[in-house]
C-alpha cells in the first residue's frame, strides 16, 4: 500500500474506538427488536400474527375447507395452510389501503387522534421524568422527538401515506391471486382423486 | 354444513358499514346459491369489495368537498344561497359556488381525486376476476345441464356428471 493510502493513525484509533462502543444487539430481544427496524407494514412478514377476530374468520375458513378437502394429505394440507396465508395478508392490505385513504380524507379522524394522543402522553411522560432525572431544565425537543421515535411514535408514521397506496394495490392482488391459485390447485387436486378412485371402481368390476 | 365462510364479524374491515355488507352477501348467496366453501369464499369477496367500492366513492366525495372548503366553497355557498336559513355541505352539489370552487383545484387536488378514483377502477377490476373465476367454476355445471335437458329424452346415452 502506497503511503497516501495507508490510514493514519488517528483513524486507526477512531475505528477502534467507534467498534469498542456496539457490535449490534446481543441479547435475543434486542435482536427480536432489531430486526423490526425496518418494518413498514408487515404484510410480506414471514410471520404472521392474526388477531381474536381474524383467528375466529380464519377457524371457520379452515375448518370448512378441511370439511371439502383431505386435511391428512400433505399437498392438501399445504395448500390449505397457503390459502389461510394469503387470505390474512389479503385482509390486513385491504385494511391498509383504507386506512390510508381515510386519512387523507379526513386528515384528523378518531384513528389520528388517538395515535397523536399516544404520542403526546409518551412526550408529557417522558418529559416530566427527564425532569425528575436531571433537574428543572426541560429536556431538548431533539431528544424527546428521538425517544419517541424509539417507542414507535415517530412523527411519519402519522402522515398519511398516500403514495404507498399503489403498492398496498398490487399486494392485495398478489395475495388475492395466491389465494385462489391455492384454492383452484385443491379443487384440482380434488377432482383428480376422484376420478381415480372411479378409475379403481370400474377397473375391480 | 358450518357456519359458512364470511359469517363472522369482521372488525378488522374498517369505516364500512357491516350491515351494508352483510345485506349485499345475503342477497348474492340468496341470487347464487353456493354450492361449496369455494363459490361461498368468492362470493363473500364479492360482497367485500362492493361494500369497498362504495365506501371509497363516499371517501372521493368527502375529499372533493374537503377540497372545495380549502377554496372558498363555504364562503360562495353563502352568498349564492342568501335567504336561506341554514346551510350544509349537502346543497353543495349542483350548485354554482360548487362548480367555481372545483374551477379551483390545483394539479396536485385533481391527482389527489384521481388516486381514489384509480383505486375505484382497480377494485372494480379484482371483483370483476374474482366474478369470472366463480363463474368458470359454474360453467361446466351449466353446460352439464343444459345436456342433461337435451338428452333426456334418449336413455342411450350417458351423461357425466361434471358437478359434484
Amino acid at each position: 500500500m502506497t503511503e497516501e493510502g495507508r490510514r493514519s493513525e488517528r483513524q486507526t484509533e477512531a475505528s477502534r474506538a467507534n467498534g469498542a462502543k456496539s457490535k449490534g444487539p446481543k441479547s435475543d430481544s434486542g435482536k427480536d427488536r432489531s430486526a423490526r427496524n425496518s418494518k413498514k407494514h408487515g404484510l410480506t412478514a414471514s410471520s404472521l400474527e392474526p388477531t381474536l377476530a381474524e383467528q375466529d374468520e380464519l377457524d371457520i375458513l379452515h375448518t370448512r375447507l378441511c370439511a371439502r378437502f383431505d386435511c391428512s394429505d400433505p399437498i392438501q394440507a399445504t395448500a390449505i395452510d397457503r390459502v389461510l396465508t394469503a387470505t390474512l395478508r389479503l385482509w390486513r392490505a385491504r385494511v391498509l389501503i383504507t386506512e390510508t385513504i381515510e386519512d387523507v380524507a379526513a386528515p384528523s379522524n378518531a384513528r389520528v387522534l388517538e395515535k397523536i394522543g399516544g404520542r403526546q402522553d409518551f412526550l408529557n411522560e417522558t418529559s416530566i421524568l427527564l425532569q425528575e432525572h436531571f433537574g428543572p431544565e426541560p429536556p431538548s425537543k431533539l431528544l424527546l422527538d428521538v425517544l419517541a421515535k424509539e417507542a414507535g411514535h415517530s412523527r411519519s408514521s402519522l402522515r398519511p401515506r398516500q403514495s404507498g397506496v399503489a403498492k398496498l394495490v398490487t399486494y392485495a392482488q398478489r395475495f388475492r391471486g395466491e389465494r385462489d391459485r391455492a384454492l383452484l390447485r385443491l379443487e384440482a387436486h380434488r377432482k383428480a382423486q376422484c376420478l381415480n378412485s372411479k378409475d379403481a371402481k370400474m377397473l375391480k368390476r | 354444513m358450518g357456519k359458512r365462510v364470511g359469517s363472522a364479524a369482521q372488525p378488522f374491515i374498517v369505516g364500512q358499514d357491516p350491515k351494508r355488507r352483510a345485506e349485499i352477501e345475503a342477497s348474492l348467496f340468496e341470487d347464487f346459491k353456493p354450492k361449496d366453501v369455494l363459490e361461498e369464499i368468492w362470493l363473500s369477496d364479492i360482497a367485500v369489495l362492493t361494500t369497498t367500492i362504495e365506501y371509497y366513492r363516499e371517501l372521493e366525495a368527502a375529499v372533493t368537498l374537503t377540497i372545495a372548503k380549502r377554496h372558498q366553497l363555504g364562503e360562495r355557498l353563502k352568498l349564492e344561497l342568501a335567504g336561506k336559513q341554514s346551510l350544509s355541505l349537502n346543497d353543495a352539489p349542483g350548485s354554482d359556488a360548487f362548480r367555481k370552487s372545483l374551477g379551483d383545484f390545483t394539479k396536485t387536488d385533481v391527482e389527489r381525486i384521481g388516486a381514489i378514483a384509480e383505486l375505484i377502477t382497480k377494485m372494480r377490476r379484482e371483483r370483476e376476476r374474482v366474478y369470472l373465476l366463480f363463474e368458470r367454476k359454474r360453467r361446466p355445471q351449466l353446460l352439464n345441464a343444459v345436456k342433461t335437458a337435451e338428452m333426456a329424452n334418449k336413455e342411450s346415452y350417458v351423461i357425466e356428471n361434471l358437478s359434484d
